[in-house]
């Protein structure tokens, strides 16, 4: 072998060695969930539907704290187990006592997210989601345009453009979204916590990979088919309405036009589509409904 | 003239017996830094002490560190040519040095804290689209501006001093100062000497807008308490200055003991410096102590949170540590020696100097932390975890050893034939 030859193997090797590496980094941060689903899924969403602005209402009286929503939206949106142990609806547990001023943290200063048993006497519970703001502060500041607001009034994230450097996460005044820390693990199937039937992983709604960030979409593979979001469905109490509110005849149009309603941090001009309202504590500890 | 030549010239020919090991020590720091990093690539960023609700932490913190040590060194060169402010040109490259490899350091920081820095690409890609609407991306712009300006501003003097290097020197270290001149003519320097001018015109306001993208990060985040923050801009250029001035000092001491530079970096240069310093300190805790001010006592529930955590809560022993030894102890030495005639201790000076350099690194990571784990719920406890703790520390190493190697390529000061003799 001469000399030059010699140099130029070296070189071979060393570059060799660097297509190695990079490519053992690549396959790590490939999608881990793929293999189980037996079509493979992209981030496209359903078109979104014309005309539509997406919103819901919560009835903060009638909810009784069973996290049965919160639940279900994991096995429907195939949210990641452990090691993150991501929610995309979190449920707290309030006291009579707390000024409603102090719910304008969120979530509410020394509110429960662990609790274990309700619902509690003199208690109340209060789920937050993804707001889906009309002027959605997230959104504006994502430098590569991942997360945006569609034209039905859904914020979506596309994962395969997400660089995870949380800028959304510092702008959203909710706190409603949630990184993927570690590597997302999905069971091959779960017990739903709602009716005790095994569930696979859906294959309507893609999987993400580490180092992205993700939200509640209100289920948007259910709501442009024309469904409700799962949380909406599975709530056994009605605490959860959803519609379209730029249909005068959709549910939460008229609930806007019976009930009085309050939204959380309204200063700060984002324009909320989710609404809470009370008609008056419905159930107690018992289960009696008054 | 020529005895002083060979004394700049000295650290690019002579390289003494302790070089070496410190060279080591900053490579095994580096090093291990770069394997705490590889962990965190392959594991992914729950390895560090990060959770949903403090999402940022030290390396947003070193980001913020980095771009305020940049500042001082162009301010020092470019007022050395526009304000012709002579005294301070021996220091000027040394000052310019540190500006490039803690702007290069600052880029890393960001990378470091992608979850996918895989895709780092796009934000190159996606930026006509976002340019409108992301301040992340007015900041990328901001930053790579000012580090090709300042790259170019370093260089083109340097030019004619690689030439007087190439002169006077033999073998290997001939050649490498005759390849960094490429396309070298005769008589350029004039030319360049107009170029250099209109590129310090062109960086000083580029400099401004850099720490003020840095500042609208953060202050154009209204759900953020102390973050959201009308005068953030110029509260962030204060400690920028500051620390940046403070950083050049310690630098510019360690130098001149190692090389016996005694009779070229003056007292009356670390006089200067560090009066101006002190002066920025003291805006510094001015504009501190408005901002804690309108929190505590007109602030929403938010402000009010971050502000009593900062005070009075969990962060108060960082606090009142950072604010009196790291703040106020190296103002009033600075003080003081300020009103004592022709007098400066250049090594307190140096010392108070690194002081206030820690202290601001601190002041920044006071900014991100409460204000993301207190501000808005009082959940999320953060510490870091050692994976962060090995990057930050190789995110000191790896630009000191950048600048260590910096030291035996290029001449440290700019040699006696230079531009203010034209």
């Amino acid at each position: 072998m001469s000399k030059m030859n010699r140099r130029e193997f070296f070189k071979k090797v060393g570059v060799l060695g660097v297509v190695v590496a990079m490519n053992s980094v690549a396959s790590n941060m490939k999608r881990v969930g793929t293999p189980l689903l037996t079509k493979t899924v992209g981030t496209e969403y359903p078109p979104p539907v014309k005309g539509a602005n997406y919103g819901m209402m919560i009835d903060v009286g009638a909810c009784i704290g069973c996290r049965l929503c919160q639940h279900a939206c994991k096995l429907e949106n195939n949210v990641p187990d452990a090691p993150g142990n991501i929610h995309w609806i979190d449920v707290f547990e309030l006291d009579n006592h707390r000024p409603v001023s102090e719910v304008e943290n969120i979530p509410p200063v020394g509110a429960d997210i662990d609790y274990t048993d309700a619902p509690k006497p003199d208690h109340w519970y209060m789920s937050f989601n993804c707001f889906h703001c009309d002027n959605p502060p997230c959104t504006k500041v994502c430098p590569t345009g991942a997360t945006y607001k569609d034209e039905d009034g859904l914020v979506l994230v596309n994962y395969d453009i997400c660089i995870g450097c949380r800028y959304c996460m510092a702008a959203c005044p909710f706190n409603a979204r949630r990184f993927n820390w570690w590597n997302p693990e999905h069971p091959p199937s779960r017990i739903s916590t709602v009716d005790g039937s095994v569930v696979t992983l859906n294959e309507d709604v893609p999987l993400r990979t580490r180092g992205v960030t993700e939200k509640c979409t209100f289920c948007v593979h259910r709501v442009r088919k024309g469904e409700t979001p799962k949380c909406v469905e599975v709530c056994p109490v009605r605490a959860r309405h959803f519609g379209d509110f730029n249909d005068p005849e959709s549910e939460v149009s008229r609930l806007r036009e019976t009930v009085r309603t309050i939204r959380i941090r309204e200063n700060l001009g984002t324009d909320p589509k989710l609404f809470y309202f009370t008609r008056g504590v419905k159930w107690t500890e018992d289960g009696e409904k008054h | 003239m020529t005895d002083e030549i060979d004394k700049i010239m000295r650290p690019l020919k002579h390289t003494s017996k302790e070089f070496w090991p410190f060279l080591g020590g900053l490579a095994v720091i580096s090093v291990l830094g770069i394997y705490a990093y590889t962990q965190q690539l392959i594991k992914g960023l729950g390895v560090t002490g990060l959770n949903d609700v403090t999402i940022w932490g030290l390396y947003i913190t070193n980001f913020i560190f980095f771009i305020g040590i940049s500042h001082a060194g162009i301010a020092i060169s470019a007022a050395v040519r526009i304000l012709e402010a002579k005294k301070y040109q021996p220091i000027a490259r040394i000052a310019e040095l540190l500006t490039i490899v803690s702007l290069v350091m600052a880029g890393l920081s960001i990378v470091i804290d992608l979850g996918r820095p895989d895709r780092s690409f796009l934000l190159i890609t996606k930026f006509i689209d976002r340019f409108k609407y992301s301040p992340l991306i007015w900041d990328i712009t901001a930053v790579g501006t000012y580090l090709v300006l300042s790259s170019t501003y370093l260089y083109l003097p340097m030019r004619r001093d690689l030439k007087v290097a190439a002169e006077r020197s033999e073998g290997w270290r001939k050649t490498m100062f005759t390849t960094l001149i490429p396309f070298y003519e005769e008589g350029e320097e004039a030319t360049i000497d107009r170029l250099s001018f209109w590129l310090a015109v062109t960086i000083l306001p580029v400099m401004v807008m850099v720490h003020t993208t840095v500042a609208w990060i953060f202050s154009l985040l209204s759900a953020r308490p102390l973050w959201f923050n009308a005068f953030a801009g110029p509260y962030y250029i204060v400690a920028a200055v500051a620390s940046g001035m403070a950083s050049v000092m310690a630098m510019a001491a360690v130098m001149r003991k190692i090389y016996h530079w005694e009779d070229i970096i003056t007292p009356k240069l670390f006089r200067g410096l560090s009066n101006f310093t002190a002066i920025t300190t003291l805006v510094y805790l001015y504009m501190m102590m408005t901002e804690q001010l309108g929190a505590l006592f007109a602030g929403p529930a938010g402000e009010v949170f971050v502000s009593e955590a900062w005070l009075f809560g969990d962060f108060a022993t960082l606090f009142w540590s950072m604010t009196t030894l790291g703040l106020v102890i190296p103002f009033l030495y600075m003080l003081i020696q300020a009103f004592k005639k022709d007098y400066v201790n250049i090594t307190w000076t140096a010392i108070m100097s690194v002081i206030l350099v820690i202290a601001f690194w601190f002041k920044r990571y006071m900014i991100i932390v409460p204000t993301l784990s207190i501000g808005i719920q009082k959940v999320g406890i953060y510490s870091p975890t050692w994976i962060e703790i090995a990057i930050l520390l190789a995110s000191f190493a790896i630009p000191l050893l950048l600048y260590t190697i910096l030291t035996k390529i290029v001449p440290l000061i700019e040699m006696e034939e230079g531009h203010h003799h034209v």
